[in-house]
């Protein structure tokens, strides 16, 4: 057994490590608790929770339908799901931190006086079923997010 | 105060033996390549195609298909080479810029176990892992004369890296069994869409879920219960694998239990192994 590793750790030199790596350290651990802060103090609605660990901890339920109003009255439906390149990436931008760069995208060849409405009613869980964008409004107005 | 120093830095950057580690390293990059073939799949948000992209920092461009294709078959070469412990500096940090801008080009792309990836790998690639285990310390043995077991398994280094890569695996632990403390999953709703499973036995598989997710991060750390906590480990993630089909990160968590075992239980695993193995030249027992 000669040259095996023995059972007991020992301090490294000086046992304290080096500058840089007790730096890293000390910053790795501040990022890691707080990143995941946000996913605990916003709901899912407000935010998907990236980076706070959320993993089969809730059901999000949504329903979309966005259409273009034309100026003579005429309505049409935004194909949503062709915008994306799989289905799982519909449901990941359904939440209102993602939905306003999603209307600005839906927005962006749509010829003057075309409107784009969206009705977009998400659930968390058990809870209500709620309005993520005002309903009848045009999500492409300069002064109108739409988010509510 | 002097004592919380002490023991902070004890825990930090004490030495010991890298030889879970260089375990773990050759198990994580066989993870490494089985997740190759779902990011292809699945982290398609990076081409470059016409569609809705949402980066995580606008400077960050998608890239057309062929491109993205290289940008994964590029991975298996590099995944080796980390595996082997052979420029594993080089490329790890090549992996490690891959990975970092197939996740951080559109937040559509966004994974968990991607991101827990992202830093084990991170945490590997600071870490002293590819110097036991690796081709590298086989040719340092070979100019010593010692022999490579043995090379390795005496190897002692600051197990600083080592002890962030298990606090991060406890974190993601902790954070997934805090979020799970609320009534409509502790009821078993969630567990209820995503698992065939009786309805009547859903809420104590909840409460189980959770208990276990937020006792690990605990359980793991503690010499009397970490056995125990190793084995609930393993069930937990291999009841995963074989429900909801998440293989490799499974297999993950399970790797990372080697870096909470004791210093000396790999080593004196591989030694007995080594000294059990039949040999002509030992004599047999009366």
């Amino acid at each position: 057994m000669a040259g095996a590793p023995g059972p007991v750790e020992r301090p490294a030199t000086l046992g304290r490590g080096r500058l840089p790596v007790r730096l890293f350290v000390a910053v790795y651990l501040v990022f890691q608790l707080l990143l995941p802060l946000p996913g605990f103090v916003r709901d899912k609605l407000t935010t998907r929770g990236d980076f706070s660990w959320n993993m089969y901890a809730d059901t999000y339920t949504c329903t979309v339908l966005y259409t273009v109003h034309e100026p003579d009255g005429r309505i049409r439906t935004v194909d949503y799901a062709a915008e994306f390149r799989n289905e799982v990436s519909t449901t990941k931008i359904l939440h209102r931190d993602t939905l306003p760069p999603l209307h600005r995208w839906l927005c962006r060849e749509l010829p003057p006086g075309e409107e784009l409405w969206g009705l977009v009613s998400c659930r968390q869980n058990d809870g209500p079923w709620i309005d993520l964008v005002s309903p009848a409004t045009d999500l492409c107005s300069p002064d109108e997010s739409g988010v509510e | 105060m002097a004592r919380f120093a002490r023991a902070w830095n004890g825990f930090w950057f004490a030495e010991g033996p890298l030889v879970s580690l260089g375990l773990f390293r050759i198990l994580f990059a066989c993870c490494l390549l089985a997740e190759v073939a779902t990011s292809r799949a699945r982290s398609v948000n990076a081409i470059d195609d016409g569609s809705f992209h949402l980066p995580y920092l606008d400077w960050i461009p998608p890239v057309p298909a062929a491109v993205y294709q290289l940008l994964h078959d590029l991975q298996i070469p590099l995944i080796l080479l980390f595996a082997l412990g052979l420029f594993a500096r080089t490329s790890g940090t090549a992996l490690l810029a891959i990975q970092s801008y197939l996740f951080l080009v559109d937040r559509l792309n966004f994974r968990n176990h991607s991101y827990l990836f992202l830093l084990l790998l991170l945490l590997l690639l600071l870490s002293p892992a590819a110097e036991t285990l690796s081709l590298r310390s086989w040719a340092r043995a070979r100019r010593s004369g010692v022999g490579w077991l043995r090379d390795s398994l005496a190897l002692r280094r600051p197990l600083t890296f080592q002890r962030l890569i298990q606090l991060q695996v406890c974190l993601a632990y902790f954070f997934a069994g805090l979020h799970k403390l609320h009534p409509a999953y502790l009821r078993g709703d969630v567990l209820g869409d995503i698992l065939d499973f009786p309805p009547a036995g859903l809420a104590a598989l909840a409460g189980l879920i959770a208990a276990l997710e937020l006792w690990l991060p605990c359980g793991l750390w503690m010499r009397k219960t970490r056995r125990l906590s190793i084995l609930l480990g393993i069930s937990f993630h291999l009841a995963i694998a074989w429900t909801l089909s998440i293989h490799v990160f499974s297999l993950a968590m399970i790797a990372s239990y080697l870096l909470f075992l004791e210093p000396h239980t790999l080593p004196g695993l591989f030694l007995a192994g080594r000294l059990s193995r039949p040999c002509a030249d030992r004599p047999s027992s009366p």
